[in-house]
């Protein structure tokens, strides 16, 4: 078995910790509680006949802030950058964040994922799709809509470049 | 002190276990890479620790083990001598981590207000 370290990482109250929990527990809690430190979890799959572990760290606060230990990026796969589709805000530091995840971490693979998309309309739906890379995701760690597959295409990618390295 | 070291063999077994956080015969034998997801997300970086490097350090690790609620930090080195080990103590800061968050929460979710 192949094993991956996933960081996720986003604005504070973008839903990180409720992807975490949506992909390893299957649950999801209404209740914002802010996190602290990092919590580390790990969830098995099959993806084309090859079982990989995907060992998630969910870290608190913004990778741009000196707060966060440069340690939490060792040896990371993949990084899951969440924002708020509800709080254009939380785009606001992204370019800088993911400039100095590349610096951090080169050559690792980065989804960026707008969350919460049970709380925006159709309507916004369409003109954020417009104003956004293709290749962003719309997830919604609520319903649980894409995050599986979220994870499940990462899983995926990193098993494909393990190929190809 | 709620603390615990473990003395980790090269391919990830615990050999020695010490401490008063979990039952020594729960983790004695065990692969540390699969009692803890933090250990097997850092395993190649580990054992490419050198002894006489400073330990690797990881504050506010939360609930890294089933049945170790709270939050723990976590110190990884390398002994030095003839067989390399790597010693990890896990070391509880709850209480630390509990204010800690409760000043952030506030913080937070007075930045969230419209």
């Amino acid at each position: 078995m192949i094993s991956r370290k996933v960081l996720i990482t986003g604005s504070f109250a973008v839903g990180k910790t409720s992807l975490f929990n949506r992909f390893i527990h299957n649950t999801f809690s209404e209740r914002y509680l802010t996190t602290i430190g990092v919590k580390v979890d790990k969830k098995e799959v099959a993806i084309n006949g090859q079982d990989v572990s995907l060992v998630l760290w969910d870290i608190a606060g913004e990778v741009s802030q000196e707060k966060v230990p440069r340690t939490y990026f060792l040896g990371a796969s993949a990084v899951v950058y969440v924002f708020d589709l509800s709080r254009p805000n939380t785009l606001k530091n992204m370019e800088a964040d993911l400039k100095l995840i590349q610096k951090t971490l080169p050559g690792c693979l980065i989804k960026v994922i707008g969350n919460k998309k049970d709380l925006v309309s159709e309507e916004e739906l369409i003109i954020m799709k417009r104003q956004i890379p293709e290749t962003y995701l719309f997830t919604s760690a609520k319903t649980g809509e894409n995050v599986e597959g979220l994870f499940l295409s990462l899983g995926a990618q990193l098993v494909e470049k393990k190929d190809l390295d | 002190m709620l603390t615990q070291i473990l003395l980790i063999s090269q391919s990830g077994f615990i050999l020695k276990s010490a401490g008063n956080l979990l039952p020594s015969h729960w983790l004695l034998h065990h692969s540390a890479r699969e009692t803890f997801p933090i250990i097997e997300s850092l395993w190649p970086y580990l054992q490419n620790l050198k002894a006489q490097e400073p330990s690797l350090r990881l504050d506010c690790v939360a609930q890294p083990h089933p049945k170790l609620a709270g939050f723990y930090c976590f110190s990884f080195r390398q002994t030095g001598g003839h067989r390399k080990y790597l010693e990890l103590s896990i070391q509880c800061c709850t209480e630390q981590a509990l204010q800690f968050r409760k000043k952030n929460q506030q913080q937070n979710e007075a930045r969230l207000l419209p």
